[in-house]
């Protein structure tokens, strides 16, 4: 092991971390413009399908991961959403954009209504809730047939590029489609990530690692877990709308079960209750089968993305519980440290308790601190990054 | 009064663990409830909290709160340290903290606490950015007191905190929960197991027996009984 004196260490909130932070978000912002100019239109239009999947995972990061919450049923909240914008779109002829607002309100209702009886259960419960409405949805669209188009499909759900010069070459829709997917993506990362910061992210969490004690400190247990859902459904309900205008064409197949094994698939795979993991995961999710089939199509041979899935699955379960975002994380920890930036009171505060005994001696809490050896910082620093492994 | 419960029953459906309970903790008082294992003790800190039904009344500073919510009785300034410590493993240190003080709105006195309690317990302030199921279980539980004091309570409630903890930590930890009672003037109401170490900073106690109160005193009265030594003391 790497020891921390070898290690770049950067303190949190200097110059140089708020630095490299922007760097890293200006080479995404650089990146997603160059797409276009780079690659052929059919690799790009890849992408925005990539991006959508990769949405509708940070969603369900969002219940499943953050809050610990399983949902099987999160391919149905995704149909939702492109239902309502094909329907709407197509049978209506409602403005995509209203229709994608519509989507998101309406998978928040339904998400919130499936979030009451999970709220009265536990684990593999609300894993059946939420597999209910799974195995609901396809066939509430097969019997809606009229609205829908039934198993046959639902045609020719379209959005129209604006009229701007950026969009109307050959390749126009195919942009668009990219930046719709593009923006979809970047809004469901800043949404889940300004929920996670802060109270109610603390909420959140604390009612996913001990329920009793969470609703003991004060957490609003109905209100945080219904927040929650709603809000991951509504994410995976616009991610399924921008789905529908890409793709044009929406059967009740393309929302089964299996897309939803997928999309928790990537979740894990991706890193669980990790900001970025599950946007690795979705993007991984969407290409295994592109390039397995691309491979099978080459030497003829099975398409073999359900082995790749089964494979990678097994060897992040044994080897890497935290997925690509925790490999990364412990790859980066080998070279940088992110050094806290510690209150200016409180150290000092802290120290003083420890070598004046007038406090030691009313606080006894505070004496035990020679029965572990003061650690040099280095020293702290690699057992830190040991525990973390 | 600061709680007092008249004919308090509660338990999980299938049938009562507490039978008709009724005891009072007076402002400032420590407040010790003896008693073996499934006596109730874990079930009567549950419908104080208002984390499980309960019937009778439950005053607490003279407002009965027998209906109210656990999220609610917090705002009212009733706290507990969990049995088992109930620590948040996935949040930090300070998140832990930040936590207890979910009730409160008043941010600028809510750092000022985080760095009291910092300055109490310095093992918390070097882990701060440390997630909190690496802590020791010592550290674990000064973490569970100082996040329940983070609410900013007027009566602390103590699920069997010596529970995991070795006998000089127990100690440790007993020490502080009086300085605790002493400087902050806070009435506690503590349930344990470990009689020598709980009767030694309590004013009074009540001694729990299969869901009923089988015995009240002070705790120089309790400690000098028999039926309390025999079961409890082990002298």
């Amino acid at each position: 092991m790497t020891s921390a004196k070898q290690r770049l260490v950067i303190v949190e909130g200097s110059a140089l971390h708020l630095g490299l932070r922007i760097a890293g978000a200006l080479a995404i912002i650089a990146t997603a413009f160059a797409l276009p100019y780079v690659l052929e239109p059919f690799r790009l239009s890849q992408i925005a399908g990539a991006c959508v999947y990769a949405m509708a995972v940070v969603g369900l990061n969002l219940l499943a991961g953050f809050g610990g919450q399983i949902s099987l049923g999160h391919a149905a909240f995704f149909g939702l959403g492109a239902y309502t914008t094909g329907v709407l779109t197509t049978g209506y002829g409602v403005d995509p954009a209203l229709s994608f607002l519509v989507g998101i309100v309406v998978c928040f209702a339904v998400g919130v209504i499936v979030a009451f009886p999970a709220l009265r259960l536990r684990g593999i419960y609300v894993a059946l809730v939420t597999l209910a409405v799974g195995l609901i949805f396809p066939t509430l669209v097969i019997r809606f047939a009229d609205l829908t188009g039934g198993s046959t499909g639902l045609f020719g759900v379209t959005y129209q590029p604006p009229d701007l010069a950026y969009f109307s070459g050959f390749n126009g829709r195919v942009y668009w489609n990219y930046w719709l997917a593009v923006a979809g993506l970047a809004l469901a990362c800043l949404v889940v990530r300004n929920l996670m910061n802060g109270r109610f992210g603390r909420s959140v969490i604390a009612l996913r690692d001990n329920e009793t004690a969470a609703v003991i400190m004060g957490v609003n247990r109905t209100g945080t877990r219904v927040v929650v859902f709603g809000t991951s459904a509504s994410i995976a309900g616009l991610a399924g709308s921008l789905f529908a205008v890409s793709s044009g064409l929406l059967t009740p197949l393309s929302f089964s079960l299996l897309l939803t094994l997928y999309f928790l698939a990537g979740m894990i795979i991706g890193g669980a209750s990790s900001f970025w993991g599950p946007v690795l995961g979705g993007f991984l999710i969407y290409f295994v089968p592109v390039w397995s089939a691309e491979l099978s199509s080459i030497n003829g041979s099975q398409n073999l993305a359900g082995v790749v899935f089964g494979v990678i699955i097994i060897l992040i379960t044994f080897f890497l519980r935290s997925g690509l975002a925790g490999l990364v994380r412990t790859l980066l920890g080998l070279v940088v440290r992110v050094e806290p930036r510690m209150p200016v009171a409180v150290p000092s505060a802290a120290r003083a308790s420890l070598s004046e005994p007038r406090l030691t001696e009313r606080h006894h809490l505070s004496a035990p601190a020679d029965d572990r050896p003061e650690l040099d910082r280095s020293g702290v620093g690699s057992t830190d990054a040991a525990r973390n492994h | 009064m600061s709680l007092e419960l008249q004919g308090v029953s509660a338990g999980y459906g299938a049938g009562d663990v507490l039978h008709e309970i009724s005891l009072d903790v007076r402002p400032g008082e420590v407040v010790v409830i003896l008693g073996a294992n499934g006596a109730g003790k874990t079930t009567l800190m549950r419908a104080v909290s208002g984390v499980i039904p309960r019937r009778g009344r439950i005053l607490f500073e003279g407002k009965d709160i027998s209906r109210t919510g656990p999220e609610q009785i917090v705002r009212l300034g009733l706290a507990q340290v969990p049995q088992g410590r109930g620590t948040f493993v996935d949040l930090t240190v300070e998140e832990n903290l930040r936590t207890g003080a979910l009730s409160r709105r008043d941010s600028a006195r809510v750092n000022e606490d985080l760095d009291r309690w910092y300055t109490t317990y310095p093992r918390l302030a070097e882990r701060r950015r440390q997630k909190a199921g690496l802590l020791s279980g010592g550290e674990q539980q000064m973490l569970a007191v100082s996040r329940a004091m983070m609410s900013r309570p007027r009566l602390l409630l103590c699920d069997e905190p010596s529970l995991g903890l070795s006998p000089r930590l127990t100690q440790e930890l007993f020490a502080s929960l009086r300085s605790i009672n002493e400087e902050w003037d806070m009435s506690m109401l503590i349930v344990e197991q470990n009689a020598a170490i709980a009767l030694g900073i309590a004013t009074r106690g009540y001694l729990l027996e299969v869901g009923t109160i089988a015995r009240a005193g002070s705790a120089d009265e309790l400690s000098d009984s028999d039926a309390v030594r025999a079961a409890y003391l082990g002298y």
